[in-house]
């Protein structure tokens, strides 16, 4: 399986969290989010910011953590 | 005995309405993560016992990153409640239950309440809570609590005898192993001991800070520090991990799929309202509506003119100069009460006439806005702008809401998360940012021209955009990352929207009326000992050179009072006709820019502390002269 950053994948594309970021308050705030390696995330819109949507949650993060999350793709 | 309970829960999940519900007292019924300001309180009596009910801010968990969230967990760690209720949002009760299991863990007698159960039907979502209650072994009830449903059960269970704290769940035997060294050191007696471990042990630094000055950190620091050198993985991520997969199993037994209902006009308005292309001409028009027609139009035109002409001028007024005229036989007393300066004609009427009507149609929009949710979307479409500034996208509450009141705003820049976005959004709310009631008066002033208008605005926005540039990179310091949670679009509650817009114009009538007056009686002091004329002439050749008349140093020193004092009387000396469209101009963007009013400035002291306020002033004076110096040399170009 190829880990890919978040940033890879356009509006529409359904993945599974691989890695999330080393930060500590960056991975602190996707944890408390129930974002979690294994969680399957789809994306909503890329711009102005990444907009995800993680059950019936929907989520808004800058671009530059959305590069900090690794997707994996089969 | 008085039982104490405290409400917990993230954003949005309807905790201040089941509040409100609970106490009928006031609370900010908010839409929006991160504005109730200060932690609410309220009493009751519910089922014959009497409550103290405390509404805290949202937390997603007690791993806590902003001020506000470490409130919240100063409440349910060192409060010792009776009983904690955990206000959940139904439809991400998989989400939610971490939190919940972090509350049991922690010893606390804890009522799970799953709210918001309509939207989780719409979505076709059912909910065994007996059978969830007997699994968790705490009450579970499940409420609407907008539509009153579920409330009367959850009064029930709070009257009942306090529940027996629970035994943990318990991790992966090395995480409990990490956890009983940790404990061992703190001392197993310490209330929430178990909690505390694990947050150490997951490298919270706000427990790390908590535990600095004590005499055995050392030891438990060394203890930690051990568990996480074993460890292949960080901690925080395997505990989250290991209760996530207990929360999944636990809501996935507890729930029920039915056939979702579809929210078909929600789904493509949420779509519109976040998408660029749509989003931002929709932010366009709610700032058009909202602001330019209803708050400067009908708000700043329609009812001040009417209250003032109707009320004041033909009866207050009147009416007061006879009392005063039959009754007061002394002539300081008179002019105290009625003379130029005087309590009634400059206090009173500039609070009631000019202010009032502006801030409450903006408190009335705001309220709308954050009720049904937008306030978020705005938030990420702004985030690039403001990225710029050194700040994110959520920087967008506190500046909006100072386009109302800049001494809310201070406040509620506390929700930002690091000391530099507060002075940063501190400094920009001070310096730029025109309140609700300058903005009224200032576009009356500028009305009957609607080149000063755009002209006005242009200018403001290029010192908001330089002035945030330039601070970003004089005051370096770290990235602020973004990231929000956007709420479902809800139909605003008429009821919620009028009861939020109501309270926050109380809290602004008891803050402003005692400064007004007390602005009103240090003028009239000034003016009786003669040291305002002599302030006045020192101010008055910056003003000359500014290319003003002589009289607005007057309304120079009013606006250090309040800044919309200032700009109202720049509207009474507008409709005398003494000034030109230039010296309008030039005058109203030297208010804009200056200094904040008493009332901002004492709360940027204590927000921010004495000497960045003192700073902040010093330059935000300095900024506005230079500012206004150059509207003067270029407005010519364009009038």
């Amino acid at each position: 399986m190829e880990e890919i950053p978040l940033t890879r994948l356009r509006p529409g594309e359904k993945a599974l969290v691989a890695v999330l970021p080393a930060a500590r308050r960056d991975l602190a705030r996707l944890l408390a989010f129930g974002i979690l390696p294994g969680t399957e995330i789809s994306i909503l819109q890329t711009f102005p910011v990444y907009v995800l949507a993680v059950g019936h949650t929907i989520l808004a993060i800058d671009k530059e953590i959305a590069a900090s999350i690794k997707i994996g793709r089969p | 005995m008085q039982r104490s309970i405290i409400l917990v829960g993230a954003p949005n999940v309807g905790k201040s309405v089941i509040f409100n519900n609970l106490t009928g007292k006031y609370v900010n019924v908010s839409n929006y993560p991160g504005t109730t300001v200060e932690v609410a309180r309220g009493y009751a009596r519910i089922g014959g016992v009497p409550c103290e009910i405390v509404d805290t801010p949202g937390i997603y968990s007690l791993a806590t990153v902003t001020d506000e969230e470490r409130v919240t967990r100063e409440f349910l760690l060192a409060g010792q409640p009776d009983l904690v209720v955990h206000v959940a949002d139904a439809k991400n009760l998989a989400r939610s239950l971490p939190f919940t299991l972090s509350l049991i863990d922690a010893g606390l007698p804890v009522v799970l309440v799953l709210n918001l159960i309509d939207e989780a039907a719409a979505a076709g979502l059912a909910f065994d809570t007996a059978g969830l209650a007997d699994l968790l072994g705490i009450p579970v009830v499940a409420t609407a609590a907008v539509r009153k449903i579920g409330l009367d059960r959850l009064r029930s269970v709070i009257a009942a005898p306090r529940p027996r704290p629970q035994p943990p769940f318990l991790l992966s035997p090395d995480l409990e192993a990490a956890a009983a060294a940790v404990v061992d050191r703190l001392g197993a007696r310490r209330p929430a001991a178990r909690i505390l471990a694990l947050l150490l042990l997951a490298g919270d630094p706000a427990s790390h800070a908590l535990l600095k000055n004590d005499p055995a950190y050392a030891g438990i620091a060394a203890a930690a520090q051990a568990a996480v050198a074993r460890s292949p993985q960080p901690l925080a991520l395997r505990i989250a991990a290991e209760r996530q997969v207990q929360a999944d199993r636990l809501a996935a037994a507890a729930t029920r799929h039915g056939p979702a209902g579809r929210r078909r006009l929600a789904g493509f308005l949420d779509r519109l309202t976040r998408h660029p292309l749509t989003g931002i001409p929709i932010l366009a028009l709610v700032l058009y509506w909202g602001l330019y027609k209803f708050v400067g139009g009908f708000g700043a035109d329609v009812l001040v003119d009417y209250i003032d002409e109707n009320v004041f001028t033909r009866v207050i007024t009147p009416a007061v100069d006879y009392a005063c005229r039959q009754w007061v036989p002394w002539e300081w007393l008179r002019s105290l009460l009625a003379g130029d300066y005087g309590l009634f004609t400059l206090g009173l009427r500039y609070a009631v006439a000019i202010v009032l009507p502006i801030v409450g149609t903006f408190f009335l929009a705001f309220a709308l806005l954050e009720d049904c949710g937008y306030l978020p979307r705005l938030a990420m479409l702004v985030d690039g702008l403001f990225k710029q500034f050194g700040l994110n996208g959520r920087a967008v509450i506190p500046v909006t809401l100072g386009l109302g009141c800049g001494t809310m705003a201070v406040f509620v820049v506390r929700t930002l998360e690091t000391r530099r976005e507060r002075i940063l959004a501190t400094f920009l709310l001070s310096l730029t940012i025109p309140c609700s009631a300058q903005l009224g008066v200032v576009l009356a002033i500028l009305a009957g021209d609607g080149r000063s208008v755009a002209l006005w605005a242009a200018f403001i926005l290029a010192v908001f955009i330089l002035a945030g540039w330039l601070t970003a990179r004089l005051l370096p310091g770290e990235r602020s990352p973004f990231y929000i949670e956007l709420p479902p679009l809800r139909l605003p509650d008429p009821a919620n929207v009028i009861h939020k817009a109501y309270t926050r114009m109380i809290w602004y009538f008891v803050e402003i009326i005692p400064v007004f007056f007390l602005a009103s009686f240090l003028l009239w002091l000034g003016d009786r000992s003669g040291l305002l004329t002599y302030i006045i002439k020192a101010v008055e050749p910056l003003m000359a050179g500014l290319g003003l008349p002589a009289a607005t140093a007057q309304i120079f020193l009013l606006g250090f009072f309040r800044r919309d004092y200032g700009t109202a009387g720049l509207y009474d000396m507008a409709a005398a006709g003494l000034l030109d469209s230039r010296q309008l101009l030039v005058a109203a963007v030297a208010l804009t820019l200056f200094v904040p009013c008493l009332a901002q400035f004492m709360v940027i002291v204590k927000e921010r502390g004495p000497v960045a306020a003192a700073v902040m002033t010093l330059i935000i004076a300095a900024v506005a002269m230079a500012a206004a110096w150059v509207a003067n040399l270029i407005a010519p170009l364009f009038i």
